[in-house]
């Protein structure tokens, strides 16, 4: 899917948009459940919790994208020919932003920051959109997201003020001088 | 496509086992084993299928977390067995899994033959440049100023340079890969594997832990420029200023795979004789 035509027309299909919607999800979902299976073998329990909860809530989100259509007719796409602008969809926690020692703050701030990356997917898709249906659907799935930022932020608030990642491990992996 | 589709396509995740990874979070291995799955279940492979082989370190316990075949060997050791499972049973995707330290430095002799006898299979090396799992020393490819406990002031000696040695040892199929580009490496082990003979496919994966500088590889990594080359020599003089950091397909050959005829198809589908006939034929 590309939001532009050669002459700059809006061109977000509605199977296009569906389509990434359900790729962007399904990865979040991937990508949680990757992180939370990890934290929980490194014995960050609270951080894998949450983790967990996420994978949980993105995968409701999978669900009602497959209710609004089987994923099955769909235009069949591989993996490397959706429109992100990032190597990996944007809802995705980049692993290079992950540590062992990371707080439940700190996992808190990346999935937030996850899901205002999806808000503004879904805005733009929303702005490019090919006809009202697509563009309905789109500021749905943009408010779907929001809607995830303010639960996090819930959950967030619930918690006392702290670092992204824990201070001192006072066994660490390597000690180099 | 070279293996037969499943009737029974399955989703990247059902690719996965059971097993937990034990890679530290944020590991790059994750998302090569995300790669491959979804390579996988872009191809429609049947699990049963598909085998992999590795030898020791922390890529190498990638077979367990997949529900392919697998087979974890000893370290640096992954090839021959690849080899010999090719040979015996062509008709599986065979995928040979290790890391920097197992593949190029005590695997390194296999390294350069099984490049040169182009069996066909892929091998993927998941290179971060230190040997992690014994927490961080340095491999083959640590820069030459990089320090470490065990050696102080850096390795004195250039890094390994695999790309470099596949090509000239005559791997069929030459490929580099980031494990911060999940999609884009599924594309390239899908070629890797559909290419015929010994495909050779570096990845790039940060290892977090003994290696936090490698955080940054994210800003530096960057697709070629280049076009797949078809012709050895050619891909050598490119390569000769790789920055090490490029990703992309550099070279397509059209060997004929060891064991196999031109159009592909193994030449060796059943023994000949019966082992006793050879055993009767070998005593003096």
């Amino acid at each position: 899917m590309s939001f532009m035509d050669e002459d700059e027309t809006p061109k977000v299909s509605y199977e296009d948009l569906l389509a990434h919607a359900h790729r962007l999800e399904t990865e979040a979902v991937e990508r949680y459940e990757e992180l939370a299976s990890a934290m929980r073998k490194h014995h960050n329990q609270e951080v894998a919790d949450f983790f967990q909860k996420m994978a949980e809530v993105e995968g409701s989100h999978v669900t009602k994208m497959e209710n609004t259509a089987d994923p099955a007719t769909l235009p069949a796409r591989a993996p490397w020919e959706y429109d992100w602008e990032d190597p990996e969809s944007p809802e995705a926690i980049p692993q290079d932003q992950i540590s062992y020692r990371l707080t439940a703050q700190g996992a808190m701030r990346l999935a937030m920051a996850a899901e205002r990356r999806a808000v503004n997917f879904f805005a733009k898709a929303a702005e490019y959109a090919a006809d009202d249906k697509t563009r309905a659907i789109a500021e749905e799935m943009a408010q779907d997201e929001r809607d995830h930022v303010v639960m996090i932020q819930q959950w967030m608030d619930r918690l006392p003020a702290g670092p992204d990642e824990r201070g001192e491990d006072m066994d660490p992996p390597m000690d180099q001088d | 496509m070279r293996y037969p589709v499943t009737s029974n396509p399955l989703k990247p995740r059902q690719y996965k086992s059971d097993v937990e990874p034990i890679w530290c979070p944020g590991c790059g291995h994750f998302a090569v084993l995300s790669a491959l799955t979804r390579a996988w279940s872009t191809m429609k492979l049947d699990a049963e299928q598909a085998v992999m082989i590795s030898g020791i370190g922390c890529s190498s316990r990638l077979p367990a977390y997949a529900i392919s075949y697998g087979f974890h060997g000893v370290h640096g050791r992954a090839l021959p067995v690849a080899i010999g499972i090719k040979l015996a049973r062509p008709d599986l995707c065979v995928v040979g899994i290790g890391g920097d330290g197992d593949g190029y430095s005590i695997g390194g002799n296999h390294f350069i033959h099984g490049c040169r006898r182009n069996v066909d299979m892929t091998y993927i090396v998941m290179d971060n440049e230190v040997y992690g799992m014994t927490k961080g020393q340095a491999s083959p490819t640590s820069p030459e100023d990089w320090h470490s406990k065990l050696q102080p002031g850096g390795t004195w000696v250039p890094p390994f340079r695999p790309i470099s040695i596949a090509l000239a040892s005559g791997a069929n199929f030459v490929a580099r890969g980031f494990s911060g580009d999940p999609n884009g490496l599924a594309k390239i082990i899908i070629e890797g594997i559909n290419h015929p003979g010994f495909s050779f496919i570096e990845v790039l994966s940060p290892c977090i832990t003994y290696r936090p500088d490698q955080r940054g590889w994210k800003g530096k990594v960057h697709p070629t420029s280049l076009h797949t080359v078809e012709d050895a020599v050619t891909a050598l003089q490119m390569m000769a200023n790789d920055d090490g950091m490029t990703t992309g397909i550099f070279y397509k050959g059209h060997r004929t795979a060891f064991g196999c005829k031109p159009d592909g198809s193994p030449i060796f589908l059943k023994p000949t004789k019966d082992i006793s006939e050879i055993e009767a034929e070998l005593r003096p």
